[in-house]
């Protein structure tokens, strides 16, 4: 027998918070304490006691309290590394059941002490969805993804059919009921491991990071989504950087944490007032009332990024430094088409962004032009080479990738040797590879941690590793793939500005999919769709066509609604 | 997530069949056919292997990429065991009496110090024979193998091992391995896209064989990384919902028809008897109950 704590909307008034949070206080154990105190005692190294003794951990999560009733929305805001991931862990149970560490303080779910919950008993009140939905499915199809957490409680067949029913039919993916969970877009991932999490009845839904990362349709149905849960009286908690985005959202209460503290606890109105544009990012008309010269605040928000060499080579004297002739390309001989004639230039001192819905061929389109994949009809020139003629490692060296995730680039025991790896590569004599990875590791901040290991740092710093060592190779032109993706606010911003100051660049083209990166940092965008070129032209130009916009799943963001009002106001 | 199988949807008698049934006809004979090297036993086994792969209807633009690897694989163990052994290792065949055609100076094991040194590498009917009994036994294998990912919808695959006995925990983990391939094959492609856009060139790479492998590093690092922290990640989302805490329900339930339990019976049969008919070959020099420890050579390829 089976039991949920269904229809939560009857609670009555007096009834216990869904969640509430007293003086809780974590901090991970550290590794040598995780010897049991008996093995201590007999080590024969000398000097690791004395080592090891004084150094205590620092808290992850510092005396937190809150409380959360039914239908409420808590949005937990904070840069990176402030301890909002652990917190959740803290509410989940993943901590303390997998990861280990002192706990003090109380959480009662339900009115219910957790400490006395088993992870399978805290399932059956809180649902987690993980930040990464690619990392929360396990199921081969969708049927078997909704399945899942029902199997695991050896609820039986008949029953776990009829809820799978309804759940596939409330999200509307009864459609992709069989569909292999790979196959699927980004955003009908979101709502495939959300129905994996609704299916389990849990009257507490944590969402860590669900904006990061999706397309504008995707997040409406997100929203949605939650709207729904909040509307039949669950409790919803979402941890995000993406503020704006979720202060849409309405959430009742605002929790603000810094090194592991609150630093603000209220309502979504009193947080606009309090919080810091500089860390997060907040509606542009709450940082415009928070600053003495608005006009100046957006002639500092907007600002294209020129690359350097265009100011010291004379632009326009030369021909188009990257040119897409037609490019077509189908994946296998009888395969479908991915991009159906694609024709740009790209001028020296240019920066760029591609912008288009998830699919539609963006990464394709940029792997053209390193030689990772080649076109199957047309061509693209480099500095008016055809690249046909070259190899992948050639034109490696006059046009820099980054790829979207760092972590699958990077290997070296230390920075210095990863920057280093390109232009050895390069065959660079020894003089000029120690200049350029020298220059590269100034131009993104990393020449701090040149010793350390790239893999122990922060994801952020991983990105401008990751920037760094491709930029070490000194080749002319920078291609990224979502280069903010996964980074707070403050980082991403100050990692932009270090793309401003890069010298000797001819051109930066990016991938993206946040409209607000392409207002402030590019002159031109791109706009791709099912594989073609839908437009070409100045930011503003392009994004100010709504049905454009919706017909690529672009949302304008309230930065774009106020530049176009701005801008129809001067005409005017 | 990890990516499913490279399963083709289609409807054959061999999509058709009880995954248990492919897994225990595949076992089965793997396990038979190691127990002989007599060459037209291989040979029927390797028709009947073929005949049920062409059932499955499967194109070779659909499994080029497998089929390359198993012969690249095969072709190496073949000559790779031919060469080691100089042909003398064969099955339960005596070949105390070869029939040499030719032989080619070569290195081979000696018995005494240094053990290795050089020895002719002999080329004989048996030999010869036996090199392409084992590509077929290799090969026979393969189309059994290469037919279960195609044609067995990915979602069946746990719940098979389940059924045949195995528990929950097990189940689940022989379903997550068989996805797990796949998904290495997609990293290891991102990470070689990402590290030959550094320059990083798989084909030029300098040294000896130590510095080879050393110079793989970049390929290496990040998808071990990538992996261990994925199945972190993994075991993470599965406890989140309860994975491990007792007995589960399995959504789907196989059922098998008179045509899957032929099959399997079939399969144990043939399995059993090979096993019996071998064991009992030990006491008989000759005749048929001796027929798995002979090569089965024509005599007219022996004069």
């Amino acid at each position: 027998m089976v039991t949920h704590p269904d229809n939560t909307r009857d609670a009555s008034q007096d009834a216990p918070p869904a969640v509430a949070v007293k003086g809780l206080s974590f901090r991970y154990r550290a590794l040598d304490e995780e010897s049991p105190p008996a093995k201590k005692t007999r080590r024969a190294v000398p000097d690791s006691s004395a080592a090891g003794a004084e150094v205590e951990p620092q808290y992850a999560i510092r005396d937190i309290s809150f409380s959360l009733a039914h239908g409420e929305l808590l949005l937990i805001a904070g840069p990176s590394g402030c301890g909002k991931s652990t917190l959740l862990k803290c509410l989940n149970g993943l901590i303390p059941h997998t990861f280990r560490g002192e706990l003090s303080g109380e959480i009662l779910i339900e009115g219910r002490s957790a400490a006395s919950m088993s992870l399978r008993e805290r399932a059956r009140y809180i649902g987690t969805m993980l930040q990464d939905p690619e990392k929360q499915i396990v199921g081969s199809t969708v049927e078997q993804e909704v399945a899942f957490g029902l199997e695991n409680l050896n609820v039986p067949r008949a029953e776990i059919r009829r809820r799978i029913e309804a759940v596939l039919q409330r999200l509307h993916l009864e459609a992709y009921r069989q569909e292999a969970t790979f196959a699927l877009s980004g955003g009908q991932r979101q709502q495939v491991a959300a129905a994996g999490v609704l299916v389990m009845q849990p009257s507490i839904f944590l969402f860590d990071e669900p904006f990061a990362n999706l397309d504008a349709r995707a997040i409406d149905e997100l929203e949605e989504l939650i709207n729904g849960l909040r509307a039949e009286g669950r409790a919803v908690i979402i941890v995000e950087h993406r503020v704006e985005e979720t202060l849409k959202l309405r959430p009742d209460k605002v929790l603000l944490m810094r090194d592991g503290r609150q630093v603000f606890l209220g309502d979504g109105q009193s947080f606009l007032e309090v919080a810091d544009p500089e860390q997060v990012k907040l509606p542009i008309e709450a940082t415009l009332r928070r600053a003495a010269e608005p006009r100046q605040v957006v002639e500092q928000l907007v600002r294209p990024i020129v690359t350097r060499r265009a100011a010291t080579t004379e632009a326009g004297t030369d021909g188009p430094v990257l040119v897409f002739q037609d490019v077509h390309y189908r994946y296998e001989a009888d395969g479908e088409e991915i991009l159906h004639g694609i024709s740009f230039e790209v001028r020296r001192g240019e920066t760029i962004a591609l912008l288009g819905p998830n699919g539609a061929g963006k990464t394709t389109l940029v792997k053209q032009a390193l030689g990772l994949l080649r076109p199957t009809a047309g061509a693209v020139f480099l500095y008016g080479e055809d690249t046909r003629k070259l190899s992948v490692a050639q034109l490696a060296a006059r046009i820099g990738y980054v790829f979207q995730s760092p972590s699958a680039m990077l290997f070296a025991p230390t920075v210095q040797k990863e920057l280093s790896f390109g232009p050895e590569n390069l065959r660079f004599p020894p003089e000029r590879l120690q200049r350029a990875v020298q220059r590269a590791a100034e131009a993104l901040d990393v020449a701090r941690f040149a010793e350390r290991s790239p893999l122990s740092l922060s994801f952020g710093q991983q990105k401008r590793v990751s920037i760094a060592s491709v930029l070490a190779m000194e080749s002319r032109i920078l291609l990224l793939d979502e280069p903010t993706a996964g980074q707070d606010y403050r980082s991403y911003i100050s990692f932009m500005e270090h793309l401003r100051e890069l010298p000797e660049l001819d051109a930066l083209l990016f991938i993206t999919h946040d409209l607000d990166l392409a207002l402030r940092y590019t002159q031109r965008v791109l706009l791709l769709k099912d594989g073609h070129l839908v437009a070409d032209g100045a930011p503003l130009e392009v994004l100010a066509d709504q049905t454009l916009l919706e017909s690529c799943n672009l949302r304008p963001t309230s930065l774009l609604r106020y530049l176009l009002t701005e801008g129809s106001r001067s005409l005017a | 997530m990890l990516i499913t199988l490279p399963y083709v949807k289609r409807d054959t008698p061999i999509h058709r069949l009880d995954p248990r049934a492919k897994l225990l006809l595949l076992l089965a004979y793997g396990l038979a056919a190691a127990q002989t090297s007599n060459v037209w036993l291989i040979l029927a086994g390797f028709v009947g292997a073929a005949c049920y792969y062409g059932l499955a209807r499967l194109k070779w633009s659909e499994t080029r990429r497998a089929w390359l690897f198993i012969i690249f694989l095969n072709v190496i163990l073949v000559f790779g065991n031919y060469f080691l052994s100089g042909g003398a290792i064969v099955q339960g065949i005596d070949l105390s009496h070869q029939h040499q055609l030719f032989s080619l100076p070569f290195l081979g094991f000696l018995n005494h110090p240094p053990y290795i040194g050089p020895k002719p590498l002999v080329f004989s009917v048996e030999s010869i024979t036996y090199m392409l009994t084992m590509g077929l036994r290799n090969f026979s294998i393969a189309f059994l193998a290469v037919a279960i990912p195609y044609t067995t919808n990915p979602g069946h695959i746990g719940v098979a091992f389940k059924q045949l006995g195995l528990p929950d925990q097990f189940a689940y983990a022989i379903d997550l391995s068989f996805r797990f391939l796949p998904t290495l094959a997609r990293d290891f492609s991102v990470t070689l896209d990402a590290q030959r856009a550094r320059g990083f060139e798989l084909d030029k790479l300098r040294g000896g064989i130590f510095g080879r492998i050393a110079r793989l590093a970049p390929l290496v690092v990040p998808i071990v990384i990538g992996s261990v922290v994925g199945a972190e990640d993994i075991v993470n989302a599965m406890e989140l919902r309860c994975f491990g805490v007792g007995r589960r329900t399995w959504l789907t339930e196989l059922q098998t028809r008179p045509v899957d339990r032929l099959l399997m019976a079939l399969a144990m049969t043939v399995f059993l008897l090979v096993t019996v008919l071998n064991i009992l070959g030990n006491f008989y020099t000759s005749g048929p109950l001796h027929i798995l420890h002979e090569q089965g050579l024509p005599a007219f390829l022996l004069h």
